[in-house]
């Protein structure tokens, strides 16, 4: 068993690949010509493909389609033959013309070690469900900032969303599917064996990043206890190597844009929707359609439109998202150095990111800087550590600034004549309509740029441990692992909206600081030992873990101007509070793999968590797993069956917990009020939660059966697995009678299940001197409420806008619910013939279902209209190199997703005059022109369903894209030579480039909302966008 | 020694990281008061009681259940624009209610917190061991929140008809056997809990505890229950308590004359429990003070919206908009009432043209951010308008007509419109009294409401007097049962 720190780590695939594409005909005096034929050890066919190096150099040659190579070298030099599948060999010249190879079948692939919770595991050996990727040449050649993005279209089951496109913020990662409502269902973070208390991705430089590891089974996350149920992201940085030092520098240079638009009405259409609109009212309200367009006749405006909008085609046009958005750049610069010798072996690096925003006053910066060193001190004891320090600087754009741009109408200028904000005020023809229907006021995209967000991180993170090897096969390590976070976030509302005086604001300020200190003291007792078939690994360990947060926040108001956007110029104090919260975590674990023959695999694992945040009735609580695995190709009845070199059936169970939940929930509270008897203030209390000693974490089983199989030598790899899980205990505000006093209590008593399917294939395609692999996988999920709280009370939940959503049994969790939406009233015959027409009905109005056939339509007839989940989700990778040209592409998709569109209901509400999506240019209008069908007539009165949620504000989420796509040139050897250089390779990368999907919005991955809060994922108000991005980069190692 | 040199390591590695200890998994809020440690002075027993004054406040704020029911769902207020959120105010507002309605879901859940508190403090007050400096002290503190708990259960039982009834704190468990308890025996216990408060509490108040509830105050609310149960002589005899104390005039500004000046002394900013006041909400305007939210809430819902004599402008609620029939109510010497009662627009500062789009005064407060005029909910033109009420003796209802400078019921000027004492009283108490929470409770009490919003082209039935129970109550206790809607 070796342990992250250990020296004993795969080898950078970077470099291999490098080595491995080298191709160089070098030619010295003392060479002499070799040609031969390389052939499989199991087959006896010849192979294509198979690099020939002259050790020492960079040069060689490949195979050809037959298996023959040719090539100059030295007499006394050393040939190495090496292919993907196939054991490298090392064969000296020795004076020889002719040498054939014979290549053995790897078995290095199962070899290769994969890091698992406290410890690394041979990947033959895994018996749960982990997946693993390797930030290679492809990923790092992306304009990352934060690695989980490095995750997009990788591993089955794991779903990454980029929940908005502001720089600097952390994506959003689902393992197998959402099994919390109330606790976080972000999955735990793990750098280099530190659990960091809070999900964020965006601590770390992703080119520090040596490769990721997902635990996904229960048996793989177990060890992780009352953290695990979500998942576990390992992440481990890169260390140095044993050899001379080696410098990396990586410089990219990008332009980003935004991913799309969102297409909305021109000055013509917005103009005869509008008149639409006043006039439909105006009929429906009783009013003459041929009377005149005045206030004299209409009595109210809102019944009437501009005069401007008769002549429709003179109207001007503005571009609002043309405004907002724009092309910019990004730099991005690395550097690193990396060595060692056989004892001691080092890393260091730099980085530092330059990016603006697509959106105006969008700005970021990041600097990282890591250090890792271990040493061996002598036979029995190793020391080591290191320490991440990144900090970052982002000014972020007013929230709706985005939303402003989509909606706000296009017949406004920018700027109107006397220099404020374009509106109806200031717009000659318009001014009657300022109070009533359009306005400059939290709509012109502008109004509130003159405010200042910013948002100041500083982490530090790193560890020191001693390792003694006190027996052959027994070492003890202890370590100590620390998190220091320190946020600084300042958010001034202006004054001066360039609206002119009157529409000044108060002016307020608010700075608040937070410190996150935590600390984890790890100590782990390994016993590794085989002996004849029987090879065990056992683990005993035990943590403790302290986080401590503080938090202050300040707030002024009352400012004259905005010339000095601090809180010193507020005239009023308006708060200061505090929050400070400790929490313990107490644990101890053990593991034990136990391995017969090879062939024969068992492994459990025991974890017992005391936690500070549970009740005191509920502090302990106990993690189970067990998994075992056959290597069904081991056994001596399938050797004959040559072309499946590995089949391994593996099988696991196991119990994890879920404790994301606030700090002392279990205690009740007294909250603080105020009131003023005679005119003085003084505060009073109440109770504002119920004491719950029993509450406990919530806890998963997790069944995982799993297949792995390689063909022709691995060149094609399968793995499948399926999962069935079953949260129990969750944590629930149960809804509770209120005559209690409360709506909800805080109790263990949901559950939930998922299950699911992932299939992962990889295939060696092309061998020789075109190569080509690719990855395909995919997965699925099914989420199903099993119960709730007594009697299974639905849980209703406003995600926000407007859209509710619902906790059912026998419902996926956050099922979107409303009224069913079922296309447009044609005509009076249409309204006449439904039974459970509404009263207001009328042509031209949307129908909506009555779901329980009663005749009668009213809030009995609400439904789930949708969901989040996907019903799948996939992604492509292919990898090609021809020579020294490589070219990668990364397709993928998400099938069968809902999204919750806020841009179609809040267009709809004409009174407030925001521009319309463009589809709605499509509606009924009378019954001569009836539109699509689907999208209902505009009024300024709208008194049937409109407001109310419904399917009509539902969109398909499903989506495919050109996710990444890069093409590198490595420069030949004469070259570096004369540079005096390792490497050196240019590239181009596109993100996003491409994506096919039918919601009329930026990217359905965006919603508005946190990382961790599932409750908010699929729904949209247009929020700061994603990007697509064009990188050109090079790479010079020396 | 160096042999086992790392023997030695390990061991104080291992102690280091044991020495932890268990204990620590205990830990408690260190910015926040824990529930199980107070109570335990007399002064924190206060605090808790004290804070029924902000129960009241929550029953009565702007979109709070009196405030729908009473004004809202009434032919005194119509909504003219707001943004897409307000669904469920314009379905209360069009009569067309469904029990999912979210508003009507919030002010039942936030009236059943502050019958808990109330509970809670009666509670803590019956069973605490802290020796209070004052008992007489402990007795008032008690019947203060007997008579809140009343006051907010009177109001519930007339919205929603029969409820759930805890009259001590209930645990979520107990909760679900808490099903809907008949109008009598709420009504029987109302009165009886205010019979035994208005012995206890005091005639008044003074300093730092003007604004806590009064005898009288008691005995008004036990006076209006008695009329909502048709029991007039019962109601008349509480009424003349009042107006025999002598306490109370419509003399507001006591200056020794009453005139209309009185009735707008009332809508004052800064004035606080007037001569006039019987029981009234207590706020303070600023900053980190005891705001309400009536104004924000009632004026219009434009941005360019601004009060008068001021220039800064904000977007009102845009609920509560006077409707053109209360405006036409007002005679047309009645306009110092009618003035304050309904403002009739302002003008576009940008544009300068008058934006026709009325608003209540009666909430008035400069200090727009931070307002905070006390609001009466007991004044003495009630009392004077209940007793015409309960003794058909119109001398009373005269009495505040003169005060708006107006002619006697039964007098040559008085409007012919109204023939009836009753129909003079339902007048009276529309134009005296409107956006002061009573209006659908008059109508519903007397009778009246189905015919008067019908008239008006409401759509609205005897079915709809009541609102709906929360479909979330009953889907959480399925025990409840429905009202017609």
């Amino acid at each position: 068993m070796h342990f992250l720190l250990n020296q004993n780590k795969p080898k950078s695939l970077l470099w291999q690949t490098f080595l491995l594409l080298l191709i160089v005909t070098g030619v010295s005096a003392q060479t002499v010509s070799v040609k031969g034929k390389v052939t499989s050890s199991s087959d006896q066919e010849s192979l294509p493909g198979i690099n020939v190096l002259i050790k020492d150099s960079h040069s060689g040659t490949i195979t050809n389609a037959e298996g023959y190579f040719e090539l100059d070298a030295p007499v006394s030099s050393i040939l190495i033959f090496s292919g993907i599948g196939y054991q490298t060999q090392e064969v000296p010249v020795s004076n020889r013309r002719v040498i054939d190879v014979v290549l053995a079948a790897d078995i290095k692939l199962l070899n290769e070690v994969v890091v698992v919770g406290y410890g690394t595991q041979r990947k033959g050996d895994v018996t749960g469900a982990v997946g693993s990727v390797k930030l290679d040449r492809e990923i790092n050649s992306r304009p990352i900032v934060e690695v989980g993005q490095a995750l997009y279209g990788k591993i089955p089951g794991v779903q990454v969303l980029n929940g908005n496109g502001r720089p600097g913020s952390s994506s959003t990662i689902q393992i197998r599917g959402i099994n919390s409502v109330s606790a976080s269902s972000a999955p735990l973070i793990v750098i280099d064996g530190m659990p960091i208390p809070d999900y964020d991705l965006n601590l770390l430089n992703a080119g520090d990043v040596e490769s990721m590891e997902i635990l996904k089974d229960a048996s793989s996350s177990a060890i992780y206890g009352s953290r695990g149920a979500n998942g576990v992201i390992l992440i481990t940085t890169k260390s140095g190597k044993e050899g001379k030092t080696r410098f990396n520098l990586n410089y990219s240079y990008g332009l980003q844009k935004e991913i799309d638009r969102i297409e909305v009405m021109n000055s013509q259409e917005y103009a005869l929707a509008a008149k639409d609109a006043a006039q439909i009212g105006w009929i429906e309200s009783g009013g003459d359609p041929s009377a005149p367009n005045t206030i004299e006749a209409r009595k109210n405006y809102k019944y009437t439109w501009p005069v401007a909008f008769d002549n429709p085609e003179n109207l001007p046009t503005t571009d609002w998202q043309d405004l907002i958005f724009r092309t910019a750049p990004m730099h991005k610069i690395e550097l690193n150095a990396t060595g060692g010798t056989a004892k001691s072996n080092f890393m260091v690096s730099g980085a530092y990111v330059r990016q603006e925003g697509i959106v105006i006053t969008s700005d970021y910066k990041k600097y990282t800087f890591n250090v890792k060193a271990d040493t061996r001190v002598n036979n029995w004891l190793k020391v080591g550590g290191m320490m991440n320090v990144s900090y970052d600087h982002e000014n972020e754009p007013y929230n709706r600034t985005v939303e402003w741009a989509v909606q706000y109408p296009t017949i406004y200028p920018v700027y109107g004549n006397n220099g404020y904000l374009g509106a109806p005020a200031n717009t000659p023809g318009y001014e009657q309509y300022d109070a009533i229907l359009f306005r400059p006021k939290n709509g012109h995209p502008l109004y509130q740029i003159s405010d200042d967000i910013q948002h100041k991180r500083f982490n530090n993170l790193g560890n020191v441990f001693a390792q003694i090897d006190f027996l052959p096969g027994l070492s003890f390590k202890s370590s100590l692992n620390y998190f220091y976070n320190r946020t600084d976030n300042s958010h001034y509302q202006a004054v001066d909206h360039e609206l002119g005086p009157s529409f000044y604001t108060e002016g307020i300020m608010t700075v608040n600081q937070s410190g996150n200190l935590n600390y984890t003291s790890q100590n782990l007792l390994t016993y590794d030992k085989a002996f004849k078939d029987h090879t065990f690994s056992a683990l005993a360990g035990m943590e403790y873990n302290n986080n401590r947060y503080e938090y202050t926040n300040q707030e002024r108001r009352g400012y004259d101007n905005d010339l000095i956007k601090a809180l010193s110029a507020g005239k009023t104090v308006f708060q200061a509070e505090d929050i400070r919260r400790t929490s313990i975590l107490i644990s101890y674990f053990s593991r034990l793999n136990y391995t017969f023959k090879g062939k024969y695999l068992l492994s459990a694992s025991i974890r017992r968590d005391g936690s500070s945040r549970f009740g005191p009735n509920k502090k302990w609580g106990l993690f189970p797993s067990v998994s075992g695995g056959w290597v069904v190709s081991d056994e001596s009845f399938f050797k004959s069956l040559k072309s499946v070199n590995n089949l391994k059936i593996r099988a696991s169970y196991g119990f994890t917990g879920n404790d994301r939940f606030a700090d002392y929930k279990w205690i009740g509270s007294m909250s603080q009020g105020r009131i003023a008897l005679g005119n003085t203030l003084s505060t009073t209390y109440f109770p504002g939660s119920i004491t719950n000693p029993d509450l406990e974490w919530e806890r998963t089983q997790q069944l995982n059966i799993g297949l792995d199989l390689g063909l022709l030598s691995n060149r094609i790899s399968f793995e499948a697995d399926y999962y069935i899980s079953k949260s129990d205990g969750l944590l629930l505000d149960v809804p509770v009678p209120s005559v209690s006093g409360f709506t909800s209590v805080f109790q263990n008593i949901g559950k939930l299940q998922n299950k699911g399917l992932e299939l992962n294939l990889t295939t060696y395609n092309l061998r020789g001197k075109f190569n080509w692999n690719s990855q395909l996988n995919f997965s699925l999920n099914r989420n199903e409420v099993l119960s709730l709280g007594k009697d299974n009370a639905p849980m209703i939940y406003q995600p926000g806008f407007g859209m509710e959503s619902i906790n059912k049994v026998g419902a996926p969790i956050f099922s979107f619910y409303g009224y069913q939406y079922d296309g447009v009233y044609m005509n009076q015959a249409e309204v006449d013939a439904d039974p459970s027409r509404y009263s207001t009905a009328k042509p031209g109005d949307g129908r909506y279902k009555d779901i329980n056939g009663d005749g009668i339509l009213n809030a009995d007839d609400r439904t789930i209209i949708g969901n989040y989940t996907p019903d799948f989700i996939w992604g492509f990778t292919n990898n090609f190199s021809y020579r020294n040209f490589d070219f990668s592409f990364l397709i993928q998709g998400v099938q069968g997703s809902d999204v919750y569109d806020n841009n179609i209901h809040r267009s709809m509400l004409y009174h407030e005059g925001r521009n319309y999506y463009k589809e709605t240019v499509n509606r009924w209008r009378s019954e001569a022109e009836p539109g699509d069908g689907y999208h209902y007539k505009l009024t300024v009165d709208l008194d049937g369903y409109e407001k109310t949620a419904s399917s009509y504000w539902i969109v398909d989420g499903s989506y495919f894209r050109l996710k990444s796509i890069t093409a590198g040139y490595t420069f030949k050897s004469e070259l570096l030579n004369k540079l005096k250089l390792d490497h050196l390779r240019v590239y181009f990368n596109g993100m996003n480039l491409f994506t096919h999907k039918n919601a009329p919005v930026f990217d359905p991955e965006n919603f508005n909302g946190s990382a961790t809060n599932a409750t908010q994922r699929g729904v949209t108000h247009s929020p700061y966008p994603s990007a697509k991005s064009y990188t050109f980069g090079i790479n010079i190692g020396f | 020694m160096r042999k086992y040199s790392k023997f030695i390591a390990m061991a104080l590695l291992a102690f280091s990281a044991a020495s932890c200890s268990e204990d620590q998994l205990n830990q408690f809020p260190e910015t926040q008061l824990t529930e199980g440690s107070f109570y335990t002075t007399e002064g924190q027993i206060i605090q808790a009681v004290n804070d029924i004054y902000r129960q009241l406040i929550k029953v009565y704020k702007g979109g709070g259940i009196v405030d729908l029911y009473s004004e809202l769902y009434s032919d005194n207020t119509y909504i003219e624009f707001t943004g897409g959120s307000t669904t469920f105010e314009e379905d209360i507002k069009n009569f067309r209610i469904q029990p999912n309605n979210g508003r009507i879901l919030s002010a039942w859940n936030d009236c059943y917190n502050a019958i808990y508190i109330c509970n809670n403090a009666i509670g803590q007050l019956e069973k605490t061991q802290v020796a209070f400096s004052n008992p007489a002290l402990k007795e008032r503190l008690k019947a203060e929140a007997v008579f809140i708990r009343s006051l907010i259960y009177f109001n519930m039982v007339r919205i929603w008809g029969e409820i759930p009834f805890p009259l001590q704190v209930v645990s979520p468990e107990e909760s679900y056997s808490y099903i809907r308890e008949s109008k009598d025996v709420i009504y029987q216990q109302l009165i009886s809990d205010l019979k035994t408060t208005k012995t206890i509490l005091p005639e008044r108040y003074s300093g730092s505890d003007a604004g806590r509830i009064t005898r009288y105050a008691a005995t008004a609310v036990l006076a209006e229950i008695y009329l909502t149960l048709g029991e007039s002589s019962n109601a008349a005899a509480q009424l003349k308590e009042i107006i025999d104390s002598n306490q109370y005039s419509l003399d507001a500004d006591n200056n020794g004359e009453i005139n209309s000046k009185d009735y707008l002394h009332n809508f004052q900013p800064l004035t606080k429990n007037s001569r006039e006041s019987i029981l009234e909400l207590q706020f303070q305007a600023g900053q980190n003070a005891v705001n309400s939210n009536y104004q924000q809430l009632y004026t219009p819902y434009h941005w360019s919206f601004h009060l008068p004599g001021s220039t800064e402008t904000f977007r009102g609620g845009g609920m509560n908009t006077p409707t053109n029939d209360l405006i036409n109510e007002f005679e047309s010497a009645d306009t110092v009432r009618k003035n304050v009662t309904v403002y009739p627009g302002y003008v576009n500062l940008e544009t300068g043209a008058f934006i026709e789009y009325p608003f209540t005064q009666k909430f008035y407060d400069p200090n727009w951010r931070y307002e905070g005029q006390n609001v009466e909910l007991v004044r003495y033109a009630d009392i004077l308008l209940a007793y015409a009420e309960a003794t058909n003796d119109p001398s009373y209802l005269n009495q505040v007509r003169a005060r708006a400078g107006l002619p006697a019921f039964g007098s040559s000027g008085y409007p012919d419109k109204y023939k009836s004492l009753a129909e003079a009283i339902e007048h009276e108490r529309r134009v005296e009294l409107s956006f002061e929470f009573h209006r659908f409770f008059d109508l519903v009490r007397t009778n009246r409401a189905v015919d008067v919003l019908q008239s008006k082209g409401y759509d609205i039935t005897a079915n709809k007097l009541l609102f709906p129970i929360p479909q979330n109550a009953i889907d959480v206790n399925p025990k409840l049962t429905q009202n017609p809607y």
